[in-house]
């Protein structure tokens, strides 16, 4: 065997993984080949500092707070389900809020009352992700000042960031 | 003693199942959190590990070691919130949220001044390891610090030992490359 395919063996044979006919081999190898004695020592060496940067691990027990869960969802195995629905009520929402928003915030804009707030409007995209990103972004402040300025819609009840 | 605690809990003894979260939790959690880096991630992904477990009992097949699947599960789990959290990765061992202490620096021999330079090495190389490919680091915190050997890594991966001894090889060439290139992190 060449150097090259010896090298590539160093971790196995370190780990003492080599099978006893291939460790015994290269042994023999190692004997004569110094190239390969270096190498192996470079390896050693990455093992060690490996061994050494291992983190202590906080001291956890979490079988009682995994245990909940499991109780929770053996009671009710369709929670899962529920939840996605859920988020996707929420999104539903969210793109219908941000439309509102970008169908008034013509005027609104054009009275030039809210010149701050005036990217966050534009930002308003055609896509649910992008209307669900705006609908986060808005706080309720910033709606119910828009609305106040569009005195034909009423103030809009927003939930999230207040 | 797994074998016997599966059939419990699949008859529905719920205290059996409790017993083998409270059995294998402590080791989940240290895998994840040296793959994760952060306490509160790692608390969550090991309990969606056990809740995995918790739904798939029924499709667990004897042949798998019950230590090897719970590895597989956390592996996946691991390496898909990784690939998900890719940006928010650039945070490592150095943050606050890094509890442990470099073990170098109880050598009481150490002088203050020593022990700032060990924990600075001790970053550094951190900062390699958690910057190596997933796979290479996956492969790498199961050997060196979850103690498996390359045959259950290999089984737990569900890949050739071969495979296992190539990736460690290439993370620790890597790694040494790395630390060629770094004098500052050598000891
Ligand atoms: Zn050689």
């Amino acid at each position: 065997m060449q150097c090259r395919e010896w090298k590539k063996k160093i971790p196995h044979y370190l780990a003492g993984e080599l099978p006893g006919d291939e460790c015994a081999a290269f042994k023999n190898h190692l004997i004569a080949c110094r190239d390969c004695r270096e190498e192996l020592d470079s390896f050693r060496e990455v093992d060690f500092l490996i061994d050494a940067a291992c983190v202590d691990v906080p001291e956890i027990d979490l079988t009682r707070r995994i245990m909940k869960q499991v109780k929770a969802e053996k009671s009710c195995p369709e929670s899962r389900g529920k939840r996605t629905v859920a988020v996707l009520q929420d999104l539903v929402t969210a793109a219908a809020a941000a439309l509102i928003l970008f169908w008034f915030s013509g005027p609104a804009l054009s009275g030039g009352e809210f010149p701050v707030d005036a990217d966050r409007v534009i930002k308003v995209s055609d896509t649910v992700g992008g209307a669900f990103q705006s609908y986060v972004d808005f706080s309720a402040s910033t709606a119910n000042k828009l609305s106040a300025s569009m005195k034909q819609i009423g103030p809009i009840e927003m939930k999230g960031d207040e | 003693m797994d074998e016997l605690l599966i059939k419990k809990i699949i008859a529905g003894d719920s205290g059996s199942f409790e017993k083998l979260v409270s059995r294998y939790q402590k080791k989940i959690f240290a895998f994840v959190y040296r793959m994760v880096e952060s306490r509160e991630d790692a608390g969550d992904l090991t309990q969606e590990v056990f809740l995995q477990v918790f739904r798939s009992l029924n499709t667990f097949r004897g042949d798998a070691k019950l230590n090897t699947w719970l590895y597989r599960i956390a592996s996946n789990k691991t390496l898909d919130f990784l690939r998900k959290n890719k940006k928010a990765r650039l945070v490592t061992f150095d943050s606050e949220d890094y509890q442990g202490e470099p073990s170098l620096t109880c050598s009481p021999e150490n002088n203050p001044e020593q022990i700032v330079l060990k924990e600075e090495k001790m970053r550094r190389l951190r900062r390699m390891i958690a910057g190596l490919p997933d796979r290479y680091r996956l492969a790498l915190v199961l050997y060196h610090y979850q103690e498996l050997s390359y045959q259950q890594i290999a089984d737990a991966l569900e890949i050739p030992v071969k495979t296992v001894a190539t990736r460690l090889y290439r993370a620790k060439l890597i790694l040494r490359e790395t630390l060629r290139g770094d004098t500052d992190a050598m000891p």
